[in-house]
Formats: structure tokens, sequence, C-alpha cells
């Protein structure tokens, strides 16, 4: 299913797009393609741009990138009976995927946090996984310094060549130490600025959802909510699944916007914004990872038959496979005409999903804005407006990602109704980090929503998560 | 014995525990004290090793960031290239010599967090802190190092680094933010607002962790915490796990920039009061020697109630002596007086002065009996009595002491019966047994004269003589009749009931003894009988 998503897009790019690395080594493709390829003339107007990346497929007969993490795990008092057991036991498994190049931490931590292994290098499993045997559940949750120690041992051995990844794994909320969640995201994005990224599960209902999905967000890590225990061996093999296939790192985007032309803001991701110049880094790719931002612009008045560049994208990234820094390039232009018709069939649809998608995700965060303030009915009401703009969209396209979505959404504002605010709220979070993260392919997304829908929570989790698409 | 002493005895006991007590609390405590202040200056010392390695990792990173500020053109890419690259890095800032910010500049466009940076900072250059504490510093380094010796290295350690440039410190937020600053020679400041978040999970990298318990059982648990503005706690670590209520056991406040962050640890309660042992020992201590000091006092009193009882015995004795001996005196010289008168008349009648005369010399030999006695005892405490062994016949010595007795005896009417065997010449002291006899047959007559009947037995054999003297008095109770033999005991201390210096049978026994024998008391309702036996033979005696 994922598959022919990834070749429509592929299809449906006739677009602009640049540098193929046609040599031996795969490279890691960029697309930039507008909205519209053609421009009603003689107005100003809004119009957007997606720009993505792909990583390539990993070759199983090369050796991956070995990796460099660190499993931070919460041992604090909630953690007790099985929380803490199947924690333990998806640690032990996670470790038993390992291999002897790779760099392994373990760190726990309830009211103090405790080294329970130094980074070092996994020739010794077995000691490992003894150690991690041996935890037991007691305390308070000083999560921020269980973060830093494990970012401390990680950077031990820090290394460009290496995937780094922090693996935070929690039930509560931070009560030891710095525990806003702008501190912790401060805290990832200066680590995302040394490469490591920080992959937070938030386990059951009482986490604190803000700091979790802030800290992987701004680290450029993935946010899980994990409602029950069972799950929890299943998130931890996919976090280590695509740990263990990451094909690039630091792939940094640069977006350079002519003069006349102005960046409005960017959807579907962390970026800096300074004049005409837009900058943003995806932390990691995977084999075969889309993940893309969607560019918003102001477009001057232009006449008809004018050519315009939108934008001039440069990229660049550290190729796992091979070790060396690729540099890609990507340019798009717009045309402008009087005819609306024109106009019309110049849409690339699977841009413009993007696009609704996004918009409907910063209407969800509204949404949970609302819902913190405690104006229930103004939550309600936005989520509700969202499914009607999400519906609208859908129809229009005739787009199975945006019914996904939209799914997601009635889900999320039935919950709100029947007042269970609380699965509502780590639903939306981690709805708006898995659709900033990478883009759900349509068909199983809704799936997976319609799932929810039936049947909200007698569904076997287990089940209900192994949906969720990862590539 | 009246209740004076008891009380003595009582204050004997209670005032040294009282003082030993007092004593105890005051030296525990004061130990306590000693402790406490030792514990606090070893903790406090810990504390300030911690302090030291936090100022030298800040030293490490303001060397970072004065290179990271040491830019003398200011091109906006290369700037922000500094802020994108650097994790360490919030936000870079440059400000003219003519206080203006210039990057990242208020008009221009800017980045989310450069407008994040203008908003939290707009303050900060507005005011022109920066340039205040620049000549507010100066003038505190110069008065830190006059006035207070004791900073002196502090000032000197951070003085070249303040040539260059200098922390700020910045509140908004969750709390305390660093800049690090610095002025160019061409009179922009360029500073740079480290990220909090990662300074500080920074210093928590470098601090210890909590080893878990199988790890690191060995030394004494306790709880270091770092703590922000007196309440927010930033990192803590060590198994120890405090009251919440719980007073910090030492605190230590951070050197600059950190001097919103106090470092405080504690440590379990029980190390720090001289533990339940402690008291344990104390209250151990004031038992034991309270208990020794009540078995003094017991043995005081003891001793003390023996010699007032001798005491009083021996007034009693002195009374008696002195009774007795005015006694006979009184009749010697009234019967010498009386003789005298009738020498007067001596031809009318000479039986009369004859008589008289025999009364002089009885009285006189009981006197002579009395001082003998009384010899005897004064050498007996002396221990200077030696037997001196002649060749007598016993019986003739039991006729001449009873001759002596016979006036008396006769008066009160006391038969006497003999029964006499000893008829052998043998080796005794005549002195001694004399006066057994004589003391044996003066407490009949004293003390029995109601029976009206006294019996005298003698027999021998080859190593022992042995005597009866039995009468029919009023007897000796049982409890009393291993007292008899007491000095200065008496069935009755009275006066008036009967004369007696209560150390006849005291005598004899020790006589008895002395001469390698000894004397038994038989008493009934029918009277009292004394047997005395003392040996003859002299290996024997020399022996004893």
């Amino acid at each position: 299913m994922k598959m022919n998503f990834k070749s429509l897009i592929a299809l449906g790019i006739a677009a602009v797009l640049l540098h193929v690395g046609t040599i031996q080594a795969e490279q890691v493709t960029l697309d930039v393609s507008p909205a519209y390829k053609v421009l009603k003339s003689g107005k100003k107007q809004t119009t957007w741009l997606r720009v993505g990346v792909t990583g390539f497929e990993m070759k199983t007969d090369k050796e991956r990138a070995p990796v460099n993490v660190a499993i931070v795990l919460d041992k604090s008092g909630s953690m007790s009976g099985e929380k803490i057991a199947k924690a333990r036991q998806a640690a032990m498994d996670a470790i038993d995927r390992l291999g002897p190049n790779d760099i392994v931490t373990v760190v726990t931590y309830d009211t103090t946090v405790n080294v329970l292994v130094p980074a070092t290098k996994l020739t010794d499993k077995e000691y490992v996984k003894k150690a991690i045997a041996g935890v037991t559940s007691n305390g308070g949750t000083a999560l921020f310094a269980g973060v830093s120690k494990g970012a401390a041992e990680i950077r031990k051995f820090l290394d460009k060549e290496r995937v780094n990844r922090i693996i935070l794994l929690s039930d509560g909320l931070a009560n030891e130490g710095p525990s806003t969640p702008s501190e912790l995201g401060a805290l990832g994005a200066s680590l995302k600025k040394e490469g490591i990224s920080v992959s937070t599960l938030g386990l059951g209902l009482n986490y604190n959802e803000d700091l979790m999905a802030k800290l992987a967000g701004r680290s450029g890590g993935n946010h899980q909510f994990i409602e029950r225990a069972t799950e929890l061996a299943d998130i931890f093999n996919r976090e280590f699944d695509e740990v263990t296939s990451i094909v690039a790192q630091e792939v940094k985007v640069k977006i350079t916007v002519p003069e006349g032309i102005r960046p409005v803001r960017v959807l579907g991701d962390e970026a800096e914004i300074a004049g005409q110049n837009i900058q943003l880094v995806f932390s990691q790719l995977y084999s075969k990872q889309n993940r893309h931002v969607v560019l918003e612009v102001e477009v001057p008045e232009t006449e008809d038959g004018q050519k315009l560049q939108l934008a001039k994208v440069s990229a660049s990234y550290r190729n796992m496979q091979t070790g060396e820094t690729d540099k890609l390039s990507g340019a798009t232009s717009v045309k402008f005409s009087s005819k609306d018709k024109l106009v019309e069939a110049s849409l690339t649809q699977t841009v413009m999903e993007d696009v609704v998608a996004f918009v409907a995700n910063e209407q969800n965060r509204l949404a949970t804005d609302y819902l913190d303030a405690g104006d229930i009915l103004k939550c309600a009401s936005t989520l509700d407006l969202n499914s009607r703009f999400l519906k609208e969209n859908a129809d229009k396209y005739d787009s199975v990602k945006l019914r996904g979505i939209l799914l997601g959404n009635k889900y999320q504002l039935e919950a709100v109704q029947s007042r269970d605010f609380n699965r509502a709220r780590k639903d939306m979070r981690f709805f708006q980090n898995t659709i900033t993260d990478n883009a759900p392919a349509g068909a199983e997304f809704s799936k997976l929503q319609q799932q929810k829908l039936q049947t909200p929570s007698q569904q076997p989790e287990q089940q209900q998560r192994k949906q969720v698409p990862r590539r | 014995m009246n209740r004076y002493p008891k009380l003595l005895l009582i204050l004997l006991v209670v005032l040294p525990l009282i003082l030993l007590g007092w004593g105890g609390i005051r030296l525990a405590s004061h130990e306590q004290e000693r402790v406490k202040a030792n514990i606090q200056r070893l903790l406090t010392g810990r504390l300030n090793e911690i302090d030291r390695s936090i100022a030298d990792q800040l030293a490490t990173l303001a060397v970072d960031m004065q290179k990271v500020t040491s830019i003398d053109s200011y091109n906006l890419e290369e700037l922000r290239d500094v802020v994108r690259n650097d994790p360490k890095i919030f936000q870079l800032f440059v400000i003219n010599p003519d206080d203006v910010l210039l990057y990242p500049s208020p008009i221009g466009p800017h980045t989310e967090v450069e407008r994040d940076f203008i908003l939290k900072a707009s303050d900060l250059v507005n005011d022109r802190q920066l340039q205040l504490s620049e000549t507010a510093s100066s003038n505190d380094g110069r008065k830190q190092t006059v006035s207070a010796p004791s900073q002196k290295m502090k000032t000197k350690s951070v003085a070249p680094a303040r040539q260059a440039g200098d922390w700020f410190v910045w509140n908004w937020g969750p709390g305390i933010n660093l800049i690090y600053w610095q002025r160019r020679e061409n009179g922009h400041i360029v500073g740079v607002a480290v990220e909090r978040a990662r300074w500080i999970a920074d210093i928590i990298a470098e601090l210890p962790d909590t080893p878990s318990i199988a790890q690191g059982a060995d030394s004494v648990p306790s709880r270091i915490q770092i703590v922000e503005s007196g309440k927010d706690v930033i990192y803590k670590w060590g198994p120890f796990d405090p009251d919440p209520e719980e007073a910090p056991t030492a605190e230590f406040r951070l050197s600059s920039p950190l001097s919103a962050w106090q470092l405080q640890t504690f440590v379990p309660l029980h190390l720090m009061t001289a533990e339940r042992s402690g008291t344990f020992n104390l209250i151990a201590g004031l038992v034991i020697s309270g208990l020794a000091l009540i078995g003094l006092a017991y043995a005081i009193d003891l001793q003390f109630g023996r010699e007032l009882r001798e005491a009083s015995r021996r007034v009693s004795f002195v009374n008696q002596v002195s009774h007795e001996l005015r006694t006979p005196l009184t009749n010697i010289r009234m019967y010498a007086e009386l003789l005298d008168r009738d020498l007067d008349s001596l031809e009318e009648n000479i039986e009369q002065p004859r008589k008289r005369l025999s009364v002089i010399l009885s009285e006189s030999q009981r006197l002579t009996r009395l001082i003998g006695n009384v010899l005897a005892f004064a050498r007996q405490e002396k221990q200077t009595l030696r037997v001196c062994r002649k060749e007598v016949i016993v019986d003739e010595i039991i006729q001449t002491v009873l001759d002596s007795f016979r006036p008396s005896l006769e008066q009160k009417e006391i038969e006497v019966e003999f029964d006499l065997n000893a008829t052998q010449p043998t080796m005794i002291d005549p002195d001694i047994l004399e006066q057994i006899l004589g003391n044996l047959i003066s407490n009949v007559e004293k003390y029995a004269a109601d029976g009206k009947w006294v019996k005298i037995c003698s027999s021998q054999s080859e190593q022992e003589i042995r005597l009866i003297v039995a009468d029919h008095g009023p007897g000796i109770d049982v409890s009393n009749r291993s007292k008899v033999f007491e000095p200065f005991w008496r069935a009755s201390d009275l006066l008036s009931q009967s004369a007696g210096t209560g150390i006849g049978l005291t005598i004899v026994q020790y006589l008895a003894r002395l001469h390698g024998g000894d004397v038994k008391v038989r008493s009934n309702g029918d009277g009292t009988q004394f047997e005395v036996n003392i040996q003859t033979s002299p290996e024997q005696e020399d022996e004893s």
C-alpha cells in the first residue's frame, strides 16, 4: 500500500526536480514542487510549494550505519508492575537486535539518575541485559537529568558516522529538576544541533505529552503515545527498525526565495525563516522515508505569460552508507496565465493534499490550545470546523489520505465530546507529531482511524498500533 | 539508727548520679555538637569541591564563549550560522558603541529565535544593564581585593577573564540565564545568551549519578541537591532519601555567576545525633554507677551500723565498768571504815572485824577479777595475751575460785554442788582457768541467782580438761544463744536489771580458744549450762 503511495508521488511529480545521482552510489532525492504550476496572472496571491527529501533504499548487502543509542528508562513508582516488566523486556529485545559495532547506554531515573550501563560497545550483550533485568521501579521522575546523562553518554562516542539517538520511555510527569515543555524542548533543540535526536515514548495516560512531544519534535526524534504496556515491545521494535535503517543524517535544506516573493510560513516542521532564506534540518532519514515541508509564499502581481522562479533549494546530507557528505539542489518556477482552466489543470494533487493536511494540523494544535485553556466548546467547534474543512478537501481531491486524517479528527472530537480529554489530548499530540514527522500513507492511515472510530478502546492495542505506517 | 544518716546515704547515691548524669548529658551534647560541626565541615568541604568543579566547567564554557564572541565584523549570515550550529548557544547579540542593538536587529526580518530573544532581552538592552554591570563589576573587583582577602583567589582567577569578558546573570522564564559578553576594541559589545537547558544539562552530566544500591552500598548514604532560588531543585543525587520537610545538613552557595544556586546536602539524622548507642551508653553508665553507688552506700550503711552498735556497746561497757568498779570500792571503803571503828573496841569482839575483813578481801578479789577481765579484753584486742603453763591440779583451782565466791553465793543463798574429777596435775595456765571459771560463776551469781543452784563438774583426760558450770536460771533464748559471746552483748542493757560488763563470756571464749579449746552453751527452760574444754597438750596449744 505504502509503495503505491510512494510510486504515486513519483509518477505525479513531473516536477522540476533535479539532481539525479546517476552514478554508482544511491542518493537521497530532493523534490521541489509547486501546488500550482500555473498561477492566475494579474493579482497578488498566496501559493504553496512542497520541499521534500526521500531516502534511498538501504541495501541489505551493505553494512548499516552503526548506532549510538541511549535507552533512558523511567523507573519511577508509577512504572511498577507490568509497565516496568514490559519496558525491561522491550529494552532487552532491542539489545538483541544490535551488533558489536553499536554503542549502547542504559540510563534509569526516578528521583535520581543512575547511569546503569555507561556508553560501551555492545560486545557483551548478556552483561547489558542482566543490568536491565535488575531494574525495579521506585520514586520520582527526574526526566531532565535522565536525558542529560543519556546525552552525555552518547557524546562520549558522538560520531557523524553513527546514528546517535536517545530513546526515552516515560509514563509520568517530570517532577524533579527542570520540567517545563519549553526547557525540555530547548534541550532537544540543542541536542539536534549536535546530531543527537531524542525519541520519546509516552506510556499510559499520565505522561506529559507536551513535554514529550516537544522534546522529540525539537530534537528531530519521534514521539509515540503508547496507551498500553503490551504495545511497548512493538513500538520499541519499530524505533529500532528505524534506527538501524538510517540512510542519511543531518539533512540540511536551504530554500532561497527570490526578492519580491515573501515567505509566509513553513508547515510541517521546525524551520528558520530569515528574510528570503529558509533553513531546516531533518536529523535523520531512514530507508525510503519521505520527509517534507510545505512553504507558503506570497507572490506579487505578475502579467500573463510571465515565468517566475519560486524557489531555489539546496540540500546537504551525510550519506550513512558511503560516509560522505552529499549535496543536492533543485529549483521550481511557475507560469502565469489569465485562464482559470489552465490554472486548475496545473494543480499537483499530492502537494495540495499535504497543504491541507498541514493546515488541518495547525488547526488541530489550536484545538489543543483551547482544550488546555479549558474552553471545551471552542475546542470541539475547532475540531468540528477542521473536520468539515478536511471533508471538503478530501472530496474535492478525492484523497484517501485526507479522509484518514479526517477520521482521526473525528475520533478526537468524539473523545472531547465524551469528556475523555486526556485520551483526546494525547491522541492529538501524537497525531500532530506523526503528521509533522512523516506524512502517513493515506490508505493505511485511514484504516487505522476507522478502527479507532469503530472500537475506540476495546481494540487489541497491538494490532491497532501495528497499523501506524512508518515507511 | 536514725533517719539522718539514711538521708546522707541517699544523698551520697543521688548527688553523684545527678552530677554524673548532668555531666554525661553535657558531654554527650557537647560531643554531638562537635560531631555535627565536624560532619558539617566535611560536608561543606565536599560541596565546596562540587562548586569548584562546576566553576571549572563554567570557566571552560567561558573560554568557548569568549572565542565565539571575539568577532569584529558583523555579517548577518555568519552570525546566524554561529547560532545555528553551536548547540550551547541560545542567541548571539551585538550592541554597538551607541548602545543600539545591532544584531539581532529589531527592525530587520528575523528568525523566530531572534524574535524570542529581542522580546526577552529588550529590558537588558534598553536599560543598558550590561554596560552598567561593566562599571559596577570593575568597582566591585577592586573592593573585593582590598577588603576580603579570602576572596582574593577567586578574584584573581576571574580577573584575567574579566578583562576579556564576563558573565552576566539574567532572569527570565524558568530561572536564571547566563550571558557571556565582552566589549571589543571597536567599542561593540558582543554577547551570547547560552542555552539554559543546555548548560544545566551539561552541569548535570558532569555531576555524579546515583548508583543502584547493589553498586555502592559501602559508603554512608547521603543526598546532595542543587537548588535554584532556594526552592526549585535542579538536580539531586545520592541514595539517601530525606524527608521533604527536613532541613539540609549543610548548605553552600555556589560561586558567581551561579550565586542564585545553592548546594544542599542531607545525611541521615542518626549520623548527626551521636546516635542512639550514645544515649544508651550514657544511660547504661548511669545505671551501673548508680548500682555501684547503692552497693557502696549499703556497705557503708552496714559498716556504719556495726560500728554504731559497737560504739553504743562500748559506751554501755564503760558505764558498766565504772559502775562495777564503784561498787566494790564503796564496799571496801565502807568495810574498812567499819573495821576501823571495830578496832576501837577490839576487846569486845574479835569475830566482827574478821568478817568484815573477809568481805573486803572478797570485794578486792572481785575488783581484781574485773580489772583482770578488762585487761584481758584489752590484751585480746591487742592480741598480746600469752599462755603461761604451770603444773597444777585443776580441782584445787576450782576450790580456790569458789572459796573467793563463797560469801556472795551464801549471801544470795545459792547452793553449790560439785562433781570434781580432775585431781591429776596437768600443765595449764592457772590464771586463764581461774579467769574462765570466775567469769562463769560470776555470771551465775549475776544472772541466774534466782535458780539458787549451781553445779560445777570437772573431768580430765590425756589431752583436755572439761569443765561444766550449770545453773537453774532463766536460760537464754535460742536467737540470742550465738550472740552471748559477742563483746558487749547483754540480754538487757538496763543497768538496774543486773550488773555486768558484757565482756565476760567473750573473754571466756577467747581464753578457751587461746588455750586450744572452746566453750559451748546449752540452754533450756530449766537453766543454762556452759561447757569449757581446754587442751592440756602443749604441742596442740602451740599449733593454735
